[in-house]
Protein backbone atom coordinates (compact mmCIF):
# COMPACT_ATOMS: atom_id res chain seq x y z
CA UNK A 1 0.00 0.00 0.00
CA UNK A 2 1.60 3.14 -1.01
CA UNK A 3 1.85 5.94 1.34
CA UNK A 4 1.36 9.44 -0.34
CA UNK A 5 0.37 11.51 2.70
CA UNK A 6 -0.51 12.19 6.73
CA UNK A 7 -4.39 11.77 6.43
CA UNK A 8 -3.79 8.68 4.58
CA UNK A 9 -1.16 7.19 6.88
CA UNK A 10 -3.33 7.71 9.67
CA UNK A 11 -6.49 6.52 7.47
CA UNK A 12 -4.38 3.10 7.08
CA UNK A 13 -3.61 2.82 10.21
CA UNK A 14 -7.30 2.73 11.38
CA UNK A 15 -8.10 0.76 8.99
CA UNK A 16 -5.20 -2.32 10.17
CA UNK A 17 -6.29 -1.32 13.93
CA UNK A 18 -10.39 -2.21 13.11
CA UNK A 19 -8.83 -5.16 12.10
CA UNK A 20 -7.33 -6.10 14.63
CA UNK A 21 -9.57 -5.51 17.22
CA UNK A 22 -12.43 -8.14 14.96
CA UNK A 23 -9.55 -10.61 14.98
CA UNK A 24 -8.73 -9.96 18.42
CA UNK A 25 -12.08 -10.28 19.61
CA UNK A 26 -12.49 -13.90 17.35
CA UNK A 27 -9.43 -15.33 18.26
CA UNK A 28 -10.31 -14.43 21.91
CA UNK A 29 -13.80 -16.06 21.44
CA UNK A 30 -12.63 -19.62 20.41
CA UNK A 31 -12.64 -22.64 22.25
CA UNK A 32 -9.12 -23.06 21.63
CA UNK A 33 -8.51 -19.76 23.15
CA UNK A 34 -10.18 -20.03 26.21
CA UNK A 35 -9.28 -23.67 26.82
CA UNK A 36 -5.31 -22.56 27.20
CA UNK A 37 -6.60 -19.21 29.53
CA UNK A 38 -8.19 -22.23 31.49
CA UNK A 39 -4.83 -24.32 31.79
CA UNK A 40 -5.73 -26.79 29.14
CA UNK A 41 -3.25 -26.92 27.01
CA UNK A 42 -4.00 -29.74 23.85
CA UNK A 43 -2.31 -30.26 20.73
CA UNK A 44 -5.16 -29.84 18.53
CA UNK A 45 -5.76 -26.24 20.38
CA UNK A 46 -2.25 -25.04 20.38
CA UNK A 47 -2.30 -26.43 16.40
CA UNK A 48 -5.19 -24.08 15.70
CA UNK A 49 -4.03 -21.11 17.46
CA UNK A 50 -0.62 -21.40 15.50
CA UNK A 51 -2.97 -21.27 12.46
CA UNK A 52 -4.41 -18.29 13.92
CA UNK A 53 -1.71 -16.26 14.88
CA UNK A 54 -0.10 -17.35 11.76
CA UNK A 55 -2.75 -16.13 9.58
CA UNK A 56 -2.49 -12.65 11.38
CA UNK A 57 0.97 -12.51 10.89
CA UNK A 58 0.71 -12.93 7.17
CA UNK A 59 -2.00 -10.32 7.51
CA UNK A 60 0.69 -7.81 9.07
CA UNK A 61 2.97 -8.26 6.14
CA UNK A 62 0.30 -7.70 3.33
CA UNK A 63 -1.34 -4.49 4.99
CA UNK A 64 1.82 -3.28 5.32
CA UNK A 65 2.22 0.52 4.88
CA UNK A 66 5.20 1.82 2.22
CA UNK A 67 7.54 4.29 3.51
CA UNK A 68 10.07 5.47 1.12
CA UNK A 69 10.39 2.23 -0.40
CA UNK A 70 10.29 0.07 2.80
CA UNK A 71 7.27 -1.18 4.43
CA UNK A 72 5.78 -0.48 8.03
CA UNK A 73 4.34 -3.81 9.15
CA UNK A 74 2.25 -5.68 12.15
CA UNK A 75 3.66 -8.85 11.04
CA UNK A 76 5.53 -9.33 14.76
CA UNK A 77 2.11 -8.64 15.90
CA UNK A 78 0.30 -12.40 15.66
CA UNK A 79 3.64 -14.26 17.07
CA UNK A 80 4.00 -12.03 19.99
CA UNK A 81 0.17 -12.05 21.32
CA UNK A 82 0.44 -15.81 20.54
CA UNK A 83 3.52 -16.32 22.67
CA UNK A 84 2.56 -13.83 25.29
CA UNK A 85 -1.19 -15.21 25.91
CA UNK A 86 -0.42 -19.03 24.79
CA UNK A 87 2.67 -20.41 25.27
CA UNK A 88 6.45 -20.81 23.20
CA UNK A 89 4.72 -23.44 21.05
CA UNK A 90 1.98 -21.40 19.88
CA UNK A 91 4.45 -18.57 19.97
CA UNK A 92 7.06 -19.80 17.59
CA UNK A 93 4.81 -21.39 14.99
CA UNK A 94 2.98 -18.45 14.25
CA UNK A 95 6.48 -16.93 13.93
CA UNK A 96 7.78 -19.21 11.82
CA UNK A 97 4.52 -19.23 9.62
CA UNK A 98 5.16 -15.53 9.70
CA UNK A 99 8.62 -15.92 9.00
CA UNK A 100 8.26 -18.31 6.07
CA UNK A 101 6.11 -15.70 4.32
CA UNK A 102 7.93 -12.88 4.56
CA UNK A 103 10.84 -14.82 3.42
CA UNK A 104 9.40 -15.92 0.20
CA UNK A 105 9.07 -12.60 -0.53
CA UNK A 106 12.13 -12.01 -0.59
CA UNK A 107 13.83 -8.24 -0.83
CA UNK A 108 16.14 -6.21 1.06
CA UNK A 109 14.99 -6.91 4.73
CA UNK A 110 14.33 -10.46 4.57
CA UNK A 111 16.78 -12.51 6.48
CA UNK A 112 16.60 -9.62 9.59
CA UNK A 113 12.45 -9.65 8.86
CA UNK A 114 12.49 -13.12 9.71
CA UNK A 115 14.44 -13.62 12.15
CA UNK A 116 12.68 -11.11 14.31
CA UNK A 117 9.31 -12.84 13.63
CA UNK A 118 10.38 -15.98 14.67
CA UNK A 119 11.95 -14.74 17.50
CA UNK A 120 9.02 -11.89 18.55
CA UNK A 121 6.96 -15.23 18.93
CA UNK A 122 9.53 -17.10 20.83
CA UNK A 123 10.45 -14.33 23.29
CA UNK A 124 6.68 -14.02 23.90
CA UNK A 125 6.45 -17.50 24.84
CA UNK A 126 9.30 -17.24 27.45
CA UNK A 127 7.65 -14.04 28.79
CA UNK A 128 4.36 -16.32 29.16
CA UNK A 129 6.72 -19.48 30.57
CA UNK A 130 8.18 -16.36 33.13
CA UNK A 131 4.86 -14.89 34.70
CA UNK A 132 3.99 -18.55 35.67
CA UNK A 133 1.99 -19.29 32.60
CA UNK A 134 -0.27 -16.80 32.32
CA UNK A 135 -0.53 -13.91 30.01
CA UNK A 136 1.60 -11.23 31.63
CA UNK A 137 -0.51 -7.93 31.58
CA UNK A 138 -1.64 -4.99 29.63
CA UNK A 139 1.49 -2.92 31.21
CA UNK A 140 4.28 -5.66 30.20
CA UNK A 141 3.11 -6.59 27.29
CA UNK A 142 2.95 -3.09 25.40
CA UNK A 143 6.59 -2.91 26.73
CA UNK A 144 7.52 -6.46 25.03
CA UNK A 145 6.01 -5.41 21.69
CA UNK A 146 8.08 -1.53 22.14
CA UNK A 147 11.31 -3.71 23.06
CA UNK A 148 10.92 -6.24 20.36
CA UNK A 149 9.97 -3.75 17.85
CA UNK A 150 13.32 -1.49 18.53
CA UNK A 151 15.20 -4.75 18.63
CA UNK A 152 13.91 -5.64 15.13
CA UNK A 153 15.10 -2.63 13.81
CA UNK A 154 18.01 -3.59 15.47
CA UNK A 155 18.31 -6.37 13.85
CA UNK A 156 18.07 -4.58 10.39
CA UNK A 157 20.86 -2.66 11.10
CA UNK A 158 22.84 -5.53 12.19
CA UNK A 159 22.45 -7.58 9.21
CA UNK A 160 21.59 -5.75 6.27
CA UNK A 161 24.16 -4.24 3.97
CA UNK A 162 25.01 -1.69 3.21
CA UNK A 163 24.40 -0.03 6.29
CA UNK A 164 23.66 3.09 4.80
CA UNK A 165 20.52 1.62 2.77
CA UNK A 166 19.91 -0.08 6.41
CA UNK A 167 19.59 3.05 8.19
CA UNK A 168 17.44 4.92 5.86
CA UNK A 169 14.88 2.24 5.92
CA UNK A 170 14.80 1.91 9.63
CA UNK A 171 15.16 5.44 9.96
CA UNK A 172 11.45 5.71 7.50
CA UNK A 173 9.85 2.88 9.40
CA UNK A 174 11.08 2.45 13.01
CA UNK A 175 8.40 5.06 14.80
CA UNK A 176 5.20 4.15 12.81
CA UNK A 177 6.52 0.14 13.24
CA UNK A 178 6.36 0.84 16.80
CA UNK A 179 3.52 2.31 17.54
CA UNK A 180 1.46 0.12 15.14
CA UNK A 181 2.65 -3.19 16.80
CA UNK A 182 2.58 -1.74 20.33
CA UNK A 183 -1.07 -0.23 19.38
CA UNK A 184 -2.15 -3.98 17.80
CA UNK A 185 -0.50 -5.78 21.08
CA UNK A 186 -2.63 -2.99 23.45
CA UNK A 187 -5.61 -3.58 21.85
CA UNK A 188 -5.12 -7.51 22.51
CA UNK A 189 -4.04 -6.93 25.78
CA UNK A 190 -7.15 -5.08 27.01
CA UNK A 191 -9.67 -7.69 24.94
CA UNK A 192 -7.84 -10.81 26.94
CA UNK A 193 -7.67 -8.43 30.08
CA UNK A 194 -11.15 -8.60 30.14
CA UNK A 195 -12.47 -12.14 28.92
CA UNK A 196 -10.45 -12.88 31.95
CA UNK A 197 -12.10 -11.15 34.23
CA UNK A 198 -14.92 -11.35 32.64
CA UNK A 199 -14.36 -15.63 33.15
CA UNK A 200 -13.26 -15.00 36.78
CA UNK A 201 -16.66 -13.00 37.16
CA UNK A 202 -18.63 -15.35 36.14
CA UNK A 203 -16.75 -18.04 38.44
CA UNK A 204 -17.53 -16.31 40.84
CA UNK A 205 -21.07 -15.77 40.20
CA UNK A 206 -21.74 -18.92 39.55
CA UNK A 207 -20.37 -20.36 42.97
CA UNK A 208 -22.38 -17.85 44.51
CA UNK A 209 -25.16 -18.91 42.74
CA UNK A 210 -24.59 -22.78 43.31
CA UNK A 211 -24.11 -22.01 47.11
CA UNK A 212 -26.99 -19.59 47.30
CA UNK A 213 -29.37 -22.36 45.54
CA UNK A 214 -27.74 -25.23 48.27
CA UNK A 215 -28.54 -23.12 50.76
CA UNK A 216 -32.11 -21.90 50.31
CA UNK A 217 -32.80 -25.77 49.70
CA UNK A 218 -30.98 -26.19 53.34
CA UNK A 219 -33.43 -23.71 54.42
CA UNK A 220 -36.67 -25.06 52.89
CA UNK A 221 -35.51 -28.47 54.45
CA UNK A 222 -35.18 -26.59 57.64
CA UNK A 223 -38.61 -24.85 56.99
CA UNK A 224 -40.46 -28.54 56.77
CA UNK A 225 -38.52 -30.02 59.86
CA UNK A 226 -39.40 -26.68 61.80
CA UNK A 227 -43.09 -26.95 60.23
CA UNK A 228 -43.67 -30.94 61.28
CA UNK A 229 -42.80 -29.57 65.44
CA UNK A 230 -45.90 -27.93 65.12
CA UNK A 231 -48.95 -30.29 65.72
CA UNK A 232 -50.14 -31.32 62.36
CA UNK A 233 -53.94 -31.54 63.64
CA UNK A 234 -54.73 -29.76 67.69
CA UNK A 235 -56.04 -32.68 69.08
CA UNK A 236 -59.85 -32.39 69.90
CA UNK A 237 -60.29 -31.86 73.08
CA UNK A 238 -63.74 -32.49 74.61
CA UNK A 239 -65.59 -28.09 75.32
CA UNK A 240 -63.30 -26.51 73.83
CA UNK A 241 -62.61 -25.24 70.12
CA UNK A 242 -59.39 -24.83 69.47
CA UNK A 243 -57.35 -23.24 66.69
CA UNK A 244 -53.75 -21.88 65.54
CA UNK A 245 -51.41 -20.07 63.10
CA UNK A 246 -47.96 -19.22 62.81
CA UNK A 247 -46.15 -17.27 60.51
CA UNK A 248 -42.15 -17.21 60.28
CA UNK A 249 -40.88 -14.07 59.30
CA UNK A 250 -38.09 -15.51 57.32
CA UNK A 251 -37.70 -19.45 56.18
CA UNK A 252 -37.49 -20.27 59.80
CA UNK A 253 -38.83 -18.63 62.95
CA UNK A 254 -38.44 -19.01 66.93
CA UNK A 255 -41.96 -18.92 67.84
CA UNK A 256 -43.84 -22.08 68.54
CA UNK A 257 -47.50 -23.24 69.89
CA UNK A 258 -48.39 -26.74 70.73
CA UNK A 259 -51.48 -28.84 72.59
CA UNK A 260 -50.10 -31.95 74.38
CA UNK A 261 -52.06 -34.34 75.37
CA UNK A 262 -52.18 -35.11 79.13
CA UNK A 263 -53.67 -37.64 81.60
CA UNK A 264 -57.41 -37.38 82.48
CA UNK A 265 -58.65 -35.69 79.38
CA UNK A 266 -56.29 -32.66 80.57
CA UNK A 267 -54.53 -30.96 77.22
CA UNK A 268 -51.58 -28.58 77.76
CA UNK A 269 -51.62 -25.71 75.60
CA UNK A 270 -48.54 -23.54 75.25
CA UNK A 271 -47.31 -20.50 73.25
CA UNK A 272 -43.35 -19.37 73.07
CA UNK A 273 -41.11 -16.76 71.50
CA UNK A 274 -37.32 -17.82 71.76
CA UNK A 275 -35.58 -14.98 71.42
CA UNK A 276 -33.85 -13.52 67.70
CA UNK A 277 -34.69 -15.08 64.21
CA UNK A 278 -33.46 -17.50 61.79
CA UNK A 279 -31.32 -20.68 62.19
CA UNK A 280 -30.19 -19.92 65.96
CA UNK A 281 -33.95 -18.92 66.93
CA UNK A 282 -35.51 -22.27 65.47
CA UNK A 283 -32.74 -24.23 66.51
CA UNK A 284 -33.33 -23.48 70.26
CA UNK A 285 -37.08 -23.70 69.65
CA UNK A 286 -36.92 -27.14 68.80
CA UNK A 287 -34.56 -27.88 71.76
CA UNK A 288 -36.89 -25.59 74.09
CA UNK A 289 -40.33 -27.67 72.54
CA UNK A 290 -38.99 -31.08 72.89
CA UNK A 291 -37.73 -30.26 76.14
CA UNK A 292 -41.01 -28.88 77.12
CA UNK A 293 -42.89 -31.64 75.86
CA UNK A 294 -40.87 -34.17 77.73
CA UNK A 295 -41.78 -32.60 81.28
CA UNK A 296 -45.28 -32.01 80.40
CA UNK A 297 -45.56 -35.84 79.77
CA UNK A 298 -44.66 -36.53 83.84
CA UNK A 299 -47.36 -36.41 85.83
CA UNK A 300 -46.80 -33.12 87.62
CA UNK A 301 -48.15 -29.51 88.47
CA UNK A 302 -48.05 -26.85 85.45
CA UNK A 303 -45.00 -24.99 87.75
CA UNK A 304 -43.02 -27.98 88.41
CA UNK A 305 -43.42 -28.52 84.10
CA UNK A 306 -42.56 -25.38 83.59
CA UNK A 307 -39.90 -25.00 86.51
CA UNK A 308 -37.66 -28.48 85.29
CA UNK A 309 -37.65 -27.04 81.73
CA UNK A 310 -36.44 -23.98 82.34
CA UNK A 311 -33.56 -25.36 84.41
CA UNK A 312 -32.64 -28.06 81.76
CA UNK A 313 -32.78 -24.88 78.88
CA UNK A 314 -31.36 -22.64 80.86
CA UNK A 315 -27.93 -25.10 80.88
CA UNK A 316 -27.94 -25.25 77.07
CA UNK A 317 -28.41 -21.68 76.72
CA UNK A 318 -25.70 -19.63 74.94
CA UNK A 319 -25.43 -15.81 74.59
CA UNK A 320 -28.99 -14.51 75.76
CA UNK A 321 -31.04 -17.11 73.72
CA UNK A 322 -34.10 -17.12 75.72
CA UNK A 323 -37.57 -17.83 75.75
CA UNK A 324 -40.91 -16.06 76.45
CA UNK A 325 -43.59 -19.22 77.12
CA UNK A 326 -46.91 -19.49 78.34
CA UNK A 327 -48.32 -22.93 79.48
CA UNK A 328 -51.55 -23.57 79.74
CA UNK A 329 -53.22 -26.50 81.42
CA UNK A 330 -56.93 -27.16 80.79
CA UNK A 331 -59.39 -29.50 82.61
CA UNK A 332 -62.21 -29.82 80.96
CA UNK A 333 -63.45 -31.80 83.83
CA UNK A 334 -63.44 -29.43 86.19
CA UNK A 335 -63.83 -26.61 83.79
CA UNK A 336 -60.28 -24.55 84.81
CA UNK A 337 -57.30 -23.38 83.42
CA UNK A 338 -53.80 -23.47 85.10
CA UNK A 339 -51.17 -21.40 83.72
CA UNK A 340 -47.64 -20.25 84.10
CA UNK A 341 -46.45 -17.30 82.47
CA UNK A 342 -43.02 -17.01 81.57
CA UNK A 343 -42.54 -14.14 80.46
CA UNK A 344 -44.51 -14.09 77.53
CA UNK A 345 -46.52 -11.21 76.54
CA UNK A 346 -49.69 -11.70 78.54
CA UNK A 347 -52.50 -13.98 77.00
CA UNK A 348 -56.23 -12.02 76.36
CA UNK A 349 -59.18 -13.78 78.33
CA UNK A 350 -62.32 -12.41 77.10
CA UNK A 351 -65.36 -13.28 79.64
CA UNK A 352 -68.58 -13.75 78.28
CA UNK A 353 -69.91 -10.25 78.02
CA UNK A 354 -67.31 -8.34 79.50
CA UNK A 355 -66.21 -5.37 77.29
CA UNK A 356 -62.11 -5.36 78.20
CA UNK A 357 -60.22 -8.73 78.04
CA UNK A 358 -58.51 -9.62 81.07
CA UNK A 359 -54.56 -10.38 81.12
CA UNK A 360 -52.79 -13.55 82.09
CA UNK A 361 -49.96 -11.50 83.38
CA UNK A 362 -46.23 -12.83 84.20
CA UNK A 363 -45.73 -15.65 87.27
CA UNK A 364 -42.25 -16.06 86.29
CA UNK A 365 -39.15 -15.17 84.77
CA UNK A 366 -38.28 -15.98 81.52
CA UNK A 367 -37.07 -19.39 80.21
CA UNK A 368 -32.96 -20.07 79.93
CA UNK A 369 -31.75 -17.19 81.96
CA UNK A 370 -31.97 -18.16 85.85
CA UNK A 371 -31.54 -22.09 86.20
CA UNK A 372 -32.84 -22.09 89.55
CA UNK A 373 -36.07 -19.90 89.23
CA UNK A 374 -39.06 -20.75 90.71
CA UNK A 375 -42.13 -20.00 88.57
CA UNK A 376 -46.13 -19.52 90.27
CA UNK A 377 -48.85 -20.48 89.05
CA UNK A 378 -52.42 -19.67 88.35
CA UNK A 379 -55.74 -20.78 88.27
CA UNK A 380 -58.78 -20.03 86.57
CA UNK A 381 -62.65 -21.13 86.30
CA UNK A 382 -64.02 -21.25 82.73
CA UNK A 383 -67.18 -20.80 81.51
CA UNK A 384 -69.48 -21.13 78.33
CA UNK A 385 -67.93 -18.62 75.56
CA UNK A 386 -64.95 -17.59 77.02
CA UNK A 387 -62.08 -16.89 74.55
CA UNK A 388 -58.38 -16.78 75.73
CA UNK A 389 -56.44 -15.57 72.57
CA UNK A 390 -52.70 -16.57 72.97
CA UNK A 391 -50.63 -14.35 70.68
CA UNK A 392 -46.43 -13.74 70.41
CA UNK A 393 -44.98 -10.06 70.25
CA UNK A 394 -44.71 -10.38 66.26
CA UNK A 395 -48.48 -9.89 65.76
CA UNK A 396 -48.93 -6.53 68.19
CA UNK A 397 -45.55 -5.35 66.50
CA UNK A 398 -46.28 -5.60 63.16
CA UNK A 399 -45.42 -2.34 61.52
CA UNK A 400 -47.04 -0.52 58.80
CA UNK A 401 -45.86 2.01 56.27
CA UNK A 402 -46.03 4.90 58.76
CA UNK A 403 -43.78 2.86 60.92
CA UNK A 404 -46.85 2.37 63.27
CA UNK A 405 -47.53 -0.68 65.54
CA UNK A 406 -50.56 -2.67 65.07
CA UNK A 407 -50.84 -3.10 68.75
CA UNK A 408 -52.97 -4.49 71.56
CA UNK A 409 -56.01 -2.08 70.63
CA UNK A 410 -56.19 -3.39 67.31
CA UNK A 411 -55.73 -7.16 68.24
CA UNK A 412 -58.70 -6.45 70.71
CA UNK A 413 -60.95 -4.80 68.60
CA UNK A 414 -60.62 -7.31 65.87
CA UNK A 415 -61.48 -9.95 68.19
CA UNK A 416 -64.48 -8.23 69.70
CA UNK A 417 -66.07 -7.83 66.12
CA UNK A 418 -66.25 -11.58 65.99
CA UNK A 419 -65.81 -12.63 68.79
CA UNK A 420 -68.67 -14.93 68.53
CA UNK A 421 -67.52 -16.53 65.33
CA UNK A 422 -65.72 -19.70 65.37
CA UNK A 423 -62.04 -19.88 66.53
CA UNK A 424 -60.94 -20.92 63.24
CA UNK A 425 -62.51 -17.13 61.54
CA UNK A 426 -61.36 -15.77 64.96
CA UNK A 427 -57.62 -16.89 63.98
CA UNK A 428 -58.36 -16.28 60.03
CA UNK A 429 -59.57 -12.64 61.00
CA UNK A 430 -56.62 -11.54 63.27
CA UNK A 431 -54.09 -12.46 60.15
CA UNK A 432 -56.02 -10.74 57.33
CA UNK A 433 -56.15 -7.40 60.25
CA UNK A 434 -52.59 -7.44 60.81
CA UNK A 435 -51.77 -8.12 57.00
CA UNK A 436 -53.97 -5.32 55.76
CA UNK A 437 -52.33 -3.27 58.15
CA UNK A 438 -48.82 -3.77 56.90
CA UNK A 439 -49.60 -3.84 53.89
CA UNK A 440 -46.45 -4.27 51.44
CA UNK A 441 -44.05 -3.96 54.57
CA UNK A 442 -42.19 -6.58 55.48
CA UNK A 443 -42.63 -8.92 58.30
CA UNK A 444 -39.80 -8.21 60.88
CA UNK A 445 -40.93 -11.12 62.81
CA UNK A 446 -42.52 -14.24 63.40
CA UNK A 447 -46.54 -13.94 64.33
CA UNK A 448 -48.29 -16.51 65.62
CA UNK A 449 -51.68 -16.52 67.05
CA UNK A 450 -54.00 -19.25 69.19
CA UNK A 451 -57.45 -19.26 70.33
CA UNK A 452 -59.08 -21.58 72.64
CA UNK A 453 -63.11 -21.21 72.87
CA UNK A 454 -65.01 -22.65 75.47
CA UNK A 455 -68.39 -24.18 74.79
CA UNK B 1 -37.93 1.60 61.25
CA UNK B 2 -34.29 1.26 63.44
CA UNK B 3 -34.35 4.74 62.94
CA UNK B 4 -36.67 4.85 65.92
CA UNK B 5 -34.39 4.56 68.32
CA UNK B 6 -31.19 6.76 69.63
CA UNK B 7 -28.44 5.97 70.98
CA UNK B 8 -25.82 7.64 72.66
CA UNK B 9 -21.88 6.98 74.70
CA UNK B 10 -20.72 8.60 77.54
CA UNK B 11 -17.82 7.84 79.93
CA UNK B 12 -18.23 8.92 83.42
CA UNK B 13 -14.57 7.57 84.91
CA UNK B 14 -14.49 3.64 84.39
CA UNK B 15 -18.60 3.88 83.61
CA UNK B 16 -19.43 3.45 80.19
CA UNK B 17 -22.65 5.36 79.83
CA UNK B 18 -25.20 4.13 76.97
CA UNK B 19 -28.22 5.84 76.76
CA UNK B 20 -31.39 3.89 74.67
CA UNK B 21 -33.72 6.36 73.53
CA UNK B 22 -37.21 5.44 71.61
CA UNK B 23 -38.28 2.31 70.83
CA UNK B 24 -36.16 -0.81 71.15
CA UNK B 25 -38.10 -3.36 69.12
CA UNK B 26 -37.39 -6.51 66.58
CA UNK B 27 -36.41 -3.51 64.01
CA UNK B 28 -34.29 -1.64 66.14
CA UNK B 29 -32.59 -3.94 68.64
CA UNK B 30 -29.90 -5.23 66.21
CA UNK B 31 -28.71 -1.38 66.38
CA UNK B 32 -28.38 -1.43 70.36
CA UNK B 33 -26.40 -4.91 70.04
CA UNK B 34 -24.01 -3.86 68.04
CA UNK B 35 -23.82 -0.37 69.69
CA UNK B 36 -23.20 -2.23 73.24
CA UNK B 37 -20.66 -5.27 71.90
CA UNK B 38 -18.59 -2.07 69.98
CA UNK B 39 -18.25 -0.63 73.97
CA UNK B 40 -17.55 -4.20 75.40
CA UNK B 41 -15.35 -5.19 72.25
CA UNK B 42 -13.28 -1.91 73.56
CA UNK B 43 -13.06 -3.63 76.96
CA UNK B 44 -15.22 -1.53 78.84
CA UNK B 45 -16.33 -3.56 82.15
CA UNK B 46 -18.82 -1.28 83.56
CA UNK B 47 -21.77 -0.37 81.84
CA UNK B 48 -24.29 2.13 82.67
CA UNK B 49 -27.72 1.68 80.47
CA UNK B 50 -29.80 4.92 80.72
CA UNK B 51 -33.11 3.99 79.73
CA UNK B 52 -34.74 7.35 80.83
CA UNK B 53 -35.82 8.29 77.35
CA UNK B 54 -36.87 4.78 76.29
CA UNK B 55 -40.41 4.32 75.21
CA UNK B 56 -41.04 1.10 74.26
CA UNK B 57 -39.43 -2.74 74.46
CA UNK B 58 -40.08 -5.73 73.49
CA UNK B 59 -38.65 -9.24 74.19
CA UNK B 60 -35.81 -8.45 70.73
CA UNK B 61 -34.71 -5.81 73.13
CA UNK B 62 -34.85 -7.55 76.49
CA UNK B 63 -32.68 -10.27 74.13
CA UNK B 64 -29.72 -7.95 73.97
CA UNK B 65 -29.89 -6.47 77.71
CA UNK B 66 -29.46 -10.29 78.45
CA UNK B 67 -26.91 -10.88 76.15
CA UNK B 68 -24.50 -8.00 77.38
CA UNK B 69 -25.34 -8.77 81.04
CA UNK B 70 -24.45 -12.41 80.30
CA UNK B 71 -21.27 -11.36 78.51
CA UNK B 72 -20.20 -8.73 81.12
CA UNK B 73 -20.70 -11.66 83.96
CA UNK B 74 -18.80 -13.96 82.07
CA UNK B 75 -15.97 -11.17 81.85
CA UNK B 76 -15.94 -10.22 85.81
CA UNK B 77 -17.72 -6.91 84.35
CA UNK B 78 -21.03 -5.26 85.83
CA UNK B 79 -23.84 -3.97 84.02
CA UNK B 80 -26.63 -1.44 85.67
CA UNK B 81 -29.83 -0.46 84.24
CA UNK B 82 -31.02 3.36 85.27
CA UNK B 83 -33.83 5.07 85.23
CA UNK B 84 -36.10 2.87 83.49
CA UNK B 85 -39.93 4.06 82.84
CA UNK B 86 -42.91 2.96 84.16
CA UNK B 87 -44.21 0.91 81.06
CA UNK B 88 -40.54 -0.47 80.87
CA UNK B 89 -40.39 -2.00 84.61
CA UNK B 90 -43.93 -3.50 83.78
CA UNK B 91 -42.09 -5.31 81.15
CA UNK B 92 -39.12 -6.54 82.95
CA UNK B 93 -41.43 -7.20 85.81
CA UNK B 94 -43.09 -9.67 83.18
CA UNK B 95 -40.27 -11.13 81.91
CA UNK B 96 -38.58 -11.24 85.48
CA UNK B 97 -35.74 -9.38 84.74
CA UNK B 98 -35.72 -7.25 87.97
CA UNK B 99 -34.50 -10.43 89.68
CA UNK B 100 -31.38 -10.41 87.38
CA UNK B 101 -30.63 -6.91 86.45
CA UNK B 102 -29.31 -4.15 88.95
CA UNK B 103 -32.44 -1.30 88.87
CA UNK B 104 -31.30 2.02 89.37
CA UNK B 105 -34.03 4.45 89.60
CA UNK B 106 -31.37 7.44 87.98
CA UNK B 107 -28.58 7.96 86.73
CA UNK B 108 -26.59 8.52 89.68
CA UNK B 109 -27.70 6.40 91.75
CA UNK B 110 -26.65 3.91 89.50
CA UNK B 111 -22.88 5.24 89.31
CA UNK B 112 -23.13 5.17 93.00
CA UNK B 113 -23.53 1.85 92.91
CA UNK B 114 -20.75 1.14 90.68
CA UNK B 115 -18.45 2.69 93.40
CA UNK B 116 -19.88 0.36 96.09
CA UNK B 117 -19.39 -2.82 93.88
CA UNK B 118 -21.73 -5.63 92.30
Amino acid sequence: MAFSGFGDLFFVLLQMICVIVVVAYLITRTASFTRVLDGLVTWKSQAILVLLFGALSIYGTESGITILGATANVRDLGPMVGGLACGPVVGLGAGLIGAAYRFSLAGFTAVPCAAATVLAGLFGGLIFLLSGKKFVGMHGAVLFAVGMETFHMGLTLLLCRPFDQALTVVGGVALPMIIANATGVFIFALIIGNLITERQTKAERDAYLSELERKKAELRIAHDIQMSFLPERLPEVPGLEVAALSLPAKEVGGDFYDAIPLSGQRTAFVIADVSGKGVPAALFMALSRTVLRANALVPRSAREAVGEANALIAADAKSGMFVTLFYAVVDPADRTLTYVNAGHNPPLLFRSGGDRPLELKGTGIILGVMPEADYREETLALESNDLVLFYTDGVTEAINAREEQFGERRLIETVMGCRDHPSEEIVDRVRRAVADFSGDEPQFDDQTLMVLRVV
Amino acid sequence: MSGRVEILERRAGAVDIIAVKGRLDAGSSEKAEERINRVLDAGGRCLLINLCDLDYISSSGLRVLLAALKRLKKDGGVLRIACAQPQILEVFTMAGFHRIFSLSPDEAAALAGFSAGP
